[in-house]
């Protein structure tokens, strides 16, 4: 073995120099709370002015190609903040008076939203749909209701039929059934706010909305909307998990210096984390509150141990003695501080790794997730022995109610008595299938949504009802764009590259998710139909390049300029293929990106107008989701990867990097198989939380083992080692296990769905985490012995009568 | 057991450092001793090389595409259907049009009609002249070589007649015959600017063309000679049929309905008040089922009229469906309509039908 153990030498050089620093903080306790204040002050200062807003650009990874196409052409070809209204006549079809009214109302209504870009208003009462038709001096277009409504029947007849003539209206935005239409805008995404937007189109819909109508609304900045909407529910959750929380370590601990000083620690990081965000000009979003809360656990659960450890202290002065806090204090911090400080690099590094992700959100979060843990450091490891060492009155308990006698000991006897029988082996092999299990159940976890609707909402929510009645009546609200062409000027006109992208549009078509495609394409085989008197046999694209430019001639001819923008740029050398999917799950996705390369390889004439992926909604969506998936065996090697290299660094030992490793896979497997189960994809979303839960397991069994350790170095026997162990270190996990999970789970009553599945998720974490440092590392370890925990001493279990040893260990430390 | 499994485990670990060292011990501390690297290994490779592939799911598009325009259908039978379109589409169905198999056309281009013979012989026609043969129910299809304009050459439709006997028209005044199930190909009238848009020999072979401009063309010498007859039609002709060698009726775009009771001497128009519908009509055929004109086009619009012209009755093939169609086939009960889909409607016009999707 490579450097198998500690020698006692280094072992006693390394706790004088703990010593030494650990006396040094209690000395200048003083000088060190100021400091510790004073930075605490001025950052909160910054932390209080944080922004906190959902920035869309933020999700994309800008250096992915798909990106870089949807950033060229989104402002003609569609970006990633429309919105949809969908008018649904509640009697008959759309064609009549007050249904039509009411298309004209919302129409004009919109132009009093902020920042929507008026050049991309697509309604039946707008500028931009017309229909096209033959003329005695070729071909003219007018729109379809605009300026004004119809104003007969018979008016209204001659529109329905319009409509019925056009299939870039008919189907795309107009129903099949005729009993509901489309209207669709675009922003400035530059000028976009989505809460005053999602504020505006409602205040839209529901002046609108009566006994004629119905209205539903889908878009970006109305899910984002959605989400801030809830933002104080979401401050009023957490205000209740602290409470639940607070209510919870008094009771358990029964002192208040045990409920505020985790509390404090807590605070403080977070000031400290949202302080330096701001300077670094990071804001905040509001779907990572789950993650502040998840880094404040850590906090917490710190700051416990030192609690925890310093009452031991306090304990173990024999009667009589005076009782000294700031002894305790010091040889609290000493013992703690290294699987204290290695417990939060291991949670620093593993979470470092998710910086490598190309999406700048992920950047940023990881920025402010590792000063934020970096931050605990501070503010659990060192300030709360720190402060303890000012306690008065050490053994004073603030109530009666002696929860460690009728709970926690019990408990914790039980999980000894699990190390010292055979039951232990039966940890072990339950550990063991539930990795098997979880690890085949892990392999099914999605990339993408794993559902229709928005997964950030619960399914009966508002937005994904109204998102579920638009996907009934058209064929899809969420767009992807394709770029075809711009090798030099009038490409688009050719012949072969139109057939290509018909050809395309049919290709892609035959996946049922893709309700539509829409493209120049259409266009002129329906001008082509029209000229041709309206014979069906010719509603085809011309035989040649010159006649398609002459169909496209008349086309805009007839149309104002910018009307075909949205299909091809003015140099007419990039033509867009829009496609409209039903849903934005990732295999949807998938499916269709394997389906476009696909198309290009069968498809050699691809070669003379090369296909550009891919922008939209559904194009941005696509490139996130190859970033993860192409990323997410990534970052958890490499996370596990920084995790055994530290363990082994620290521990001198290359075993102390499996041992630790054991925890941090099986509350990953488990959590992934969880996703997995219940259908919750890896997505934008999630994909922070995953990441940052991977160093998570690993705090709780670094606490037990150090504490083991520690005690074999005093001479104690191995299982005299753990039982210390699992009473002091272990009341520390148990505790702060049971307080985080009681107040993680008031997230299952979000009215967000992502934060509900989120706080499962760490509750998950959480549990099995304290699983596997109470019952799973400790029988590992007495099973295998590894030796850097318990040196190659030859007498550690000589003339030891298990069972015995361990009962009056137990009953020792009940006493 | 436990207690002294874990003992022999301890020992073996312990006596790893020892002194007096087992072969076997040995290469079991070694292996110890290299396995954690060996993870840490695996950890970063996978970390640095390992992409994952994506899943996908397959996708069979159905026969009969959203996209798909099918422009032309021989009906050999009820149950045996042959149907082209876009793209060279050549689909044929031995059941009615409950399943559709796709033939290889060797070609991209557009074909607008399909004629058989019999169930192995065939022709179809299309867009740049194109005339694809096969002598084997579909299995291949050869390509002929057609006389050709400089300008235009799109053919619309073909017809077969008995002993491989075969008439198409197309654009530019274009009519070919052929003789030997469609080998070769003869060009029967020099080139005009008119589109021909369908054409029927009758029994006594008399030979009818319709075409642009509301124009008819007669033949009573096999193609030798022509009579250009104008009607009182403005709307270009679609399609044309016979119930008997005196009884005719020919349709065309803007719901024009002509008819002859004369062997086509005369023809009549019928005004779209009595018919009830100004749609482009695109086929007309006479169904010995119903006694009855059935004739479709535009919209999903299509006409039933008796024989003496006395009923009429228009709507659409389905109130859901506004889907254009250019060809109709009679079957035993109802019509198979093609063009922008592909449905059969039973003659009340009650039941439904999309096929192939």
């Amino acid at each position: 073995m490579v450097n198998p153990h500690h020698s006692d030498v280094e072992w006693v050089l390394e706790g004088k120099m703990l010593e030494k620093f650990a006396r040094f903080c209690i000395d200048y306790r003083k000088m060190v709370v100021t400091l510790v204040f004073i930075v605490t002050a001025i950052l909160a200062v910054f932390a209080y002015r944080i922004e906190v807003k959902t920035v869309f650009n933020d999700l994309q990874p800008g250096s992915h190609p798909y990106i870089q196409v949807h950033e060229r052409f989104k402002q003609t070809f569609g970006g990633t903040n429309i919105i949809s209204f969908m008018i649904q006549s509640k009697q008959g079809d759309i064609f009549q008076m007050p249904v039509l009214e009411k298309i004209q109302q919302l129409t004009q209504g919109l132009y009093k939203i902020d920042a929507i870009n008026e050049f991309q208003i697509f309604s039946l009462a707008g500028k931009k749909l017309k229909e096209v038709r033959a003329s005695t001096e070729g071909i003219e277009s007018r729109p379809y209701m605009w300026p004004n409504l119809p104003e007969s029947d018979a008016e209204i007849e001659e529109l329905k039929q319009a409509v019925l003539r056009n299939p870039i209206v008919y189907g795309p935005y107009v129903s099949g059934d005729l009993t509901a239409t489309l209207v669709t805008v675009d922003f400035f995404d530059n000028l976009l706010d989505y809460n005053l937007a999602y504020q505006q189109a409602y205040e839209l819909v529901e002046r609108l909305e009566d006994d004629a109508v119905e209205i539903s609304l889908v878009g970006n900045p109305i899910l984002y909307g959605w989400v801030n909407y809830f933002l104080p529910e979401t401050s009023m959750l957490v205000l209740v998990a602290l409470a639940i929380f607070v209510v919870l370590l008094f009771l358990l601990n029964r002192t208040w210096r045990g409920t505020l000083l985790p509390l404090l620690s807590g605070v403080i990081s977070a000031i400290w984390a949202l302080g330096v965000a701001r300077l670094c000009g990071i804001h905040f979003d509001p779907l990572v509150v789950v993650i502040a809360m998840l880094i404040t656990a850590r906090a917490v659960s710190h700051s416990v141990q030192m609690v925890t450890r310093f009452h031991e202290e306090i304990d173990n002065v024999p009667e009589g003695e005076k009782l000294c806090s700031s002894d305790a204090a010091v040889k609290t911090l000493k013992d703690l501080f290294r699987p204290g400080l290695l417990g939060i690099g291991t949670d620093a590094g593993c979470v470092a790794v998710v910086a490598i992700s190309p999406i700048p959100l992920l950047q940023k979060l990881a920025l402010l997730a590792v000063v934020w843990i970096a931050t605990v450091a501070v503010s659990s490891v060192i300030l709360t022995p720190v402060l303890l060492s000012w306690v008065k009155k050490p053994k004073s308990y603030a109530h009666g109610l002696n929860l460690d006698l009728m709970v926690i000991r019990p408990f914790l006897n039980y999980c000894v008595r699990i190390v010292e029988t055979r039951a232990r082996y039966l940890v072990v092999a339950v550990a063991a299938t539930v990795f098997l299990v979880c690890g085949f159940g892990a392999l099914q976890l999605k990339v993408g949504d794993a559902n229709p609707g928005s997964p950030i909402l619960w399914p009966e929510a508002r937005y994904n009802q109204d998102s579920a009645d638009i996907n009934k009546q058209f064929s899809g609200a969420d767009r992807m764009f394709v770029v075809v062409g711009g090798d030099h000027k009038n490409q688009a006109k050719d012949v072969e590259v139109l057939d290509t992208m018909l050809q395309f549009q049919r290709y892609m078509e035959a996946q049922k998710e893709i309700g539509e495609t829409l493209s120049i394409a259409d266009i002129l085989p329906a001008v082509n139909m029209t000229l041709r008197e309206g014979n069906f046999r010719y509603s085809e694209l011309g035989g040649d390049s010159l006649i398609n430019g002459e169909l496209m001639f008349m086309f805009e001819n007839a149309a104002e300029p910018g009307d075909l923008d949205r299909f091809v740029d003015i140099e007419r050398s990039n033509a867009a293929v829009t496609l409209l999917f039903s849903d934005r799950q990732g295999s949807t996705i998938r499916t269709a990106i394997a389906r476009i390369d696909q198309f290009r390889k069968e498809n050699p004439k691809v070669e003379m107008a090369e296909i550009h992926l891919a922008g939209g909604v559904i194009g941005v969506i696509a490139a996130v989701n190859e970033v993860i998936l192409s990323g997410q065996i990534q970052s958890i090697a490499l996370a596990l990867f920084i995790l055994v290299m530290m363990c082994i660094v620290v521990y001198r030992s290359s075993i102390a990097g499996m041992f630790f490793m054991v925890p941090v896979v099986l509350s990953n497997l488990v959590t992934f198989a969880f996703m997995a189960w219940q259908n919750i994809g890896m997505n934008i979303n999630t994909v922070p939380v995953a990441a940052l839960g991977i160093g998570l397991g690993v705090d709780y069994a670094l606490y037990i083992s150090d504490r083991i350790m520690s005690e074999i170095k005093l001479g104690k026997d191995p299982l005299e080692a753990i039982s210390i162990s699992l009473h002091c270190a272990g009341r520390g996990v148990f505790v702060t296990a049971l307080v985080l999970i009681a107040s993680v789970c008031v997230w299952l009553y979000s009215s967000l769905r992502f934060q509900a599945e989120m706080g499962m998720l760490i509750a998950l974490w959480l549990s099995v985490s304290a699983f596997c440092a109470l019952f799973l590392m400790p029988a590992l370890a007495y099973i295998f012995r590894p030796k850097f925990m318990f040196g190659d001493a030859p007498n550690q279990t000589k003339g030891v009568e298990e069972g015995g040893t361990a009962q009056q260990i137990a009953t020792a430390s009940e006493t | 057991m436990d207690t002294t499994d874990t003992k022999s485990g301890e020992m073996q670990m312990s006596t790893a450092q020892g002194p007096k060292k087992s072969l076997g011990s040995k290469l079991l501390s070694f292996f110890l001793s290299c396995m954690p690297w060996a993870i840490v290994a695996t950890l970063l490779w996978a970390g640095i090389f390992v992409k994952p592939t994506p899943d996908v799911q397959v996708v069979i598009p159905p026969a009969i595409e959203d996209r798909d325009k099918i422009y032309g259908i021989a009906a050999l039978t009820s149950e045996t259907l042959w149907i082209v379109g876009n793209y060279g589409k050549i689909l044929r169905s031995e059941d009615a049009g409950q399943t559709w198999s796709g033939q290889d056309s060797t070609t991209e281009k557009h074909l607008q009609d399909i004629s058989a013979w019999d169930s192995d012989h065939a022709v179809a026609v299309g867009n740049g002249g194109i005339v694809l043969v096969t002598e084997n129910g579909g299995k291949t299809w050869d390509e002929i070589d057609v006389p050709r304009s400089e300008i235009a050459n799109k053919l619309i439709r073909v017809h077969t007649y008995a002993d491989g006997e075969a008439w198409a028209v197309g654009e530019l005044g274009m009519i070919l015959h052929s003789v030997d199930y469609g080998r070769t190909w003869t060009r029967m009238r020099e080139e005009e600017d008119v589109i021909m848009n369908d054409l029927i020999k009758l029994d006594d072979g008399k030979i009818f063309v319709v075409g642009e401009y509301g124009r008819i063309f007669r033949s009573e010498d096999n193609g030798q000679t022509w009579q250009d007859d104008y009607t009182d039609s403005p709307s270009s002709l679609t399609a044309i049929d016979f119930r008997s060698p005196q009884h005719g009726v020919i349709v065309g775009l803007d719901g024009v309905i002509l008819a002859t009771e004369d062997s086509g001497e005369t023809w009549t128009m019928i005004s779209s008040d009595i018919s009830g519908n100004t749609e482009h009509l695109m086929d007309v055929q006479w169904s010995e089922q119903i006694n009855k004109w059935v004739t479709v086009g535009n919209k999903s619009r299509w006409v039933r009229f008796s024989g003496d012209l006395t009923e009429f009755s228009a709507s659409n093939l389905s109130p859901i469906d506004l889907s254009s169609h250019t060809e109709l086939a009679v079957l035993d009960n109802g019509v198979i309509a093609v063009g922008a889909n592909v449905c059969t409607v039973d003659y009340e016009g009650n039941k439904y039908t999309t096929l192939g999707n």
